[in-house]
């Protein structure tokens, strides 16, 4: 649907989740403002996990995401063991970096198969869908051999990993890595030729993105690298509460995460940016960076792979649950992801708060659409992999503040 | 079998989950468009699948069978809405995964957060629309997804009866299966459960399953694996299951 001189909304498709985007555009046909809105209902995980013990909140923090399952139950963890004042050993560390590793490369593969058509000609598509998913499966079964199962992963638990795989997975799983590798490798090439593009990509490629950026760790997550007293949440329509706005501002099922008052872009390219000194800043640049940080993670899943030690202790034994406050930030495959938790005096959980990338990512998408033409806007939050489930399901409670 | 060679039309639909059902179904894909049916001795017709991954649903058109992920937040009318459509514009509904199948982890939710604070009851989508086959999992594996509609094209298969008796009952858990099976007696000890399960709920304990009750999630995967709670399952809620060239009318 193409309206030259006026204000149109789709509902987007090949994203994760149920959104809407608005676009306001000028007589030129280019985009003056935009606004990104999703449409989900809320699970509110925050509520759902009140008064539980964190045995239970593990497992449902899990699944909030089908996309970024292992990031949120590794976050969680983190959250509960430094309310505890309890350490990982070495290998269940080792491990659980692997379990969200291969998560990482899992969600970019899936991205992959849902942007394809914006990046590669239509003659060149069918091939690249079905080589995907066969390397997804190739992600998943290694996920399964380490994780315990190809989504919701139960291996991870609180104190560290519940068991560790046999040597026999552990050379699978190595070599599964290495052909997705080579084929992932052979895409980034392929991905980069800019004479190969599709129409959407060259128009994105015209836009560079000019927002700070926000990582925390390259690989893992590290809550000693934000100043978490500078996240911010506000409420979509708080944001956008100008007349201009149009009313469905009112129906966003989203909050969105501000860093010290601004809009902060994160996720792949933020994170190669920060750590890797990469430069592009094309719109383009993002679904590269993501090319590239899923090559690192795999280098790094195969390194730390020769690490384990089958035999060694992979989680704290006999964790006992008291009263206790934590947090835990993990580097999701699109973002960093914050989970705090306050357990009561029984143990069990008082209050949580999930912060995730895609409330970061919101108002940075919502800034790279214009300028762009209108007919490719909704590329753009395709381009960042916004994740709908998780924005619509972790979001501030009523009343507490 | 005349008519009956037309390609099957398949709609994928998420109205409200993880989306990791949704990938399953995606997964299966490669599988589905090798076509579905039965190759030998039966039908093996050619599948089109409309997904919103591959940017081609219409809710104006009719479908053979539908596949819902995600359960209904009641509260939702748009969505409650578009679950009705669904309903309408297809032959057979499949509820894909706990959440549609059985409420699984979101049955817990309170509602209370913001920006709706009034999405608070989250239901099976069994409540809202008649479903033909239940299929629980946290996810399911996509083999299943296959499997299903193979059995359905070809109007055979063991998946039938247990999966459309599931559409009825609409509500399984861990606590079930302890209540209609390993309390009862009935367990024979084959650990079927115990490797099903999703969140490691479910132990092994002199030979009988023993639930961790706060690991469980209520997705029932354990009460559809369970080769005795699936005789209880079909005995307690009767179905008799649709199949394609019945509501084809071949």
């Amino acid at each position: 649907m193409v309206v030259l001189g006026g204000v149109s909304a789709s509902e987007l498709v090949r994203i994760a989740g149920e959104a809407v985007l608005i676009t306001y555009c000028g007589q030129e046909g280019l985009v003056e403002r935009a606004y990104f809105i999703p449409k989900a209902p809320i699970r509110g995980f925050e509520r759902l996990v009140k008064g539980k013990n964190p045995l239970f909140v593990i497992e449902a923090v899990k699944r909030i995401c089908g996309f970024c399952h292992s990031a949120h139950g590794i976050a969680a963890a983190e959250a509960f063991e430094d309310a505890l004042g309890i350490y990982p050993p070495k290998d269940g560390l080792v491990l659980r970096e692997i379990i969200g590793l291969l998560n990482r490369v899992q969600s970019h593969i899936a991205h992959l198969i849902l942007i394809a058509p914006d990046f590669v000609r239509v003659e060149e598509l069918d091939r690249l869908f079905i080589e995907a998913l066969k390397a997804l499966e190739k992600v998943n079964s290694a996920l399964a051999r380490i994780g315990g199962a190809p989504t919701h992963p139960p291996n991870i638990v609180i104190g560290g990993v519940a068991k560790a795989p046999s040597k026999a997975n552990i050379t699978t799983v190595t070599q599964a890595m290495k052909e997705v590798r080579a084929w992932v490798a052979e895409v980034s090439e392929d991905l980069a030729d800019e004479d190969r593009w599709a129409w959407k990509a060259r128009a994105l490629g015209e836009r560079k993105v000019s927002y700070g950026v926000l990582a925390t760790h390259p690989t893992y997550g590290d809550r000693y690298s934000i100043d978490l007293s500078r996240v911010s949440l506000r409420r979509y329509d708080e944001i956008h509460q100008g007349a201009e706005d149009p009313p469905e501002v009112k129906e966003s099922t989203s909050l969105v995460a501000l860093y010290g008052g601004d809009a902060v872009e994160v996720g792949p390219r933020a994170r190669m940016e920060v750590f890797r000194g990469f430069r592009g800043r094309r719109l383009t640049d993002v679904q590269l960076a993501r090319l590239l940080d899923t090559l690192e993670s795999i280098d790094r899943i195969l390194n730390l792979l020769k690490e384990v030690n089958v035999r060694a202790p992979t989680k704290v034994e006999a964790v006992v649950f008291k009263e206790g406050e934590g947090v835990g930030v993990y580097e999701a495959p699109r973002g960093t992801l914050i989970h705090r938790v306050k357990l009561g005096r029984n143990g069990r959980v008082e209050s949580y708060s999930i912060i995730v990338p895609t409330e970061f990512l919101i108002p940075v998408i919502e800034g790279c659409v214009a300028g762009l033409p209108v007919k490719a806007a909704d590329a753009v939050p395709r381009v960042f992999d916004p994740c709908i489930p998780c924005t619509t399901h972790v979001v501030r409670v009523v009343g507490d503040g | 079998m005349g008519e009956d060679g037309r390609a099957v039309r398949i709609l994928h639909i998420d109205i409200g989950g993880c989306e990791g059902c949704a990938v399953t179904v995606l997964r299966a894909l490669p599988l589905i468009r090798q076509g579905v049916g039965l190759p030998r001795g039966g039908t093996l017709l050619k599948a089109e699948v409309h997904s919103k991954y591959l940017g081609n649903v219409d809710l104006n058109r009719e479908y053979d069978i539908a596949i819902v992920t995600g359960s209904i937040c009641l509260k939702d009318e748009e969505f409650v809405e578009k679950l009705k459509k669904v309903r309408e514009i297809s032959k057979i509904l499949v509820a894909f995964g706990s959440c549609a199948a059985v409420g699984g982890v979101t049955l817990f939710a309170r509602g209370g957060q913001l920006p709706k604070p009034e999405h608070m009851v989250w239901q099976p989508i069994a409540v809202v629309v008649d479903v033909d086959y239940a299929v629980p999992g946290c996810p399911p594996a996509p083999a299943a997804v296959k499997a299903l509609l193979d059995q359905i094209v070809s109007g055979r298969g063991l998946f039938l009866n247990i999966f459309a008796s599931a559409a009825k009952a609409r509500k399984f858990s861990g606590y079930d299966l302890m209540d209609d099976v390993v309390l009862t007696g009935l367990c024979v000890g084959c650990g079927a459960c115990v490797l099903s399960c999703p969140t490691q709920a479910l132990q092994m304990i002199d030979r009988r399953p023993d639930l961790i009750p706060e690991k469980c999630i209520r997705c029932g995967t354990c009460y559809v694996r369970c080769p005795r709670a699936t005789q209880v399952l079909m005995r307690r809620f009767p179905a008799r299951p649709k199949t394609l060239r019945e509501v084809r009318g071949g």
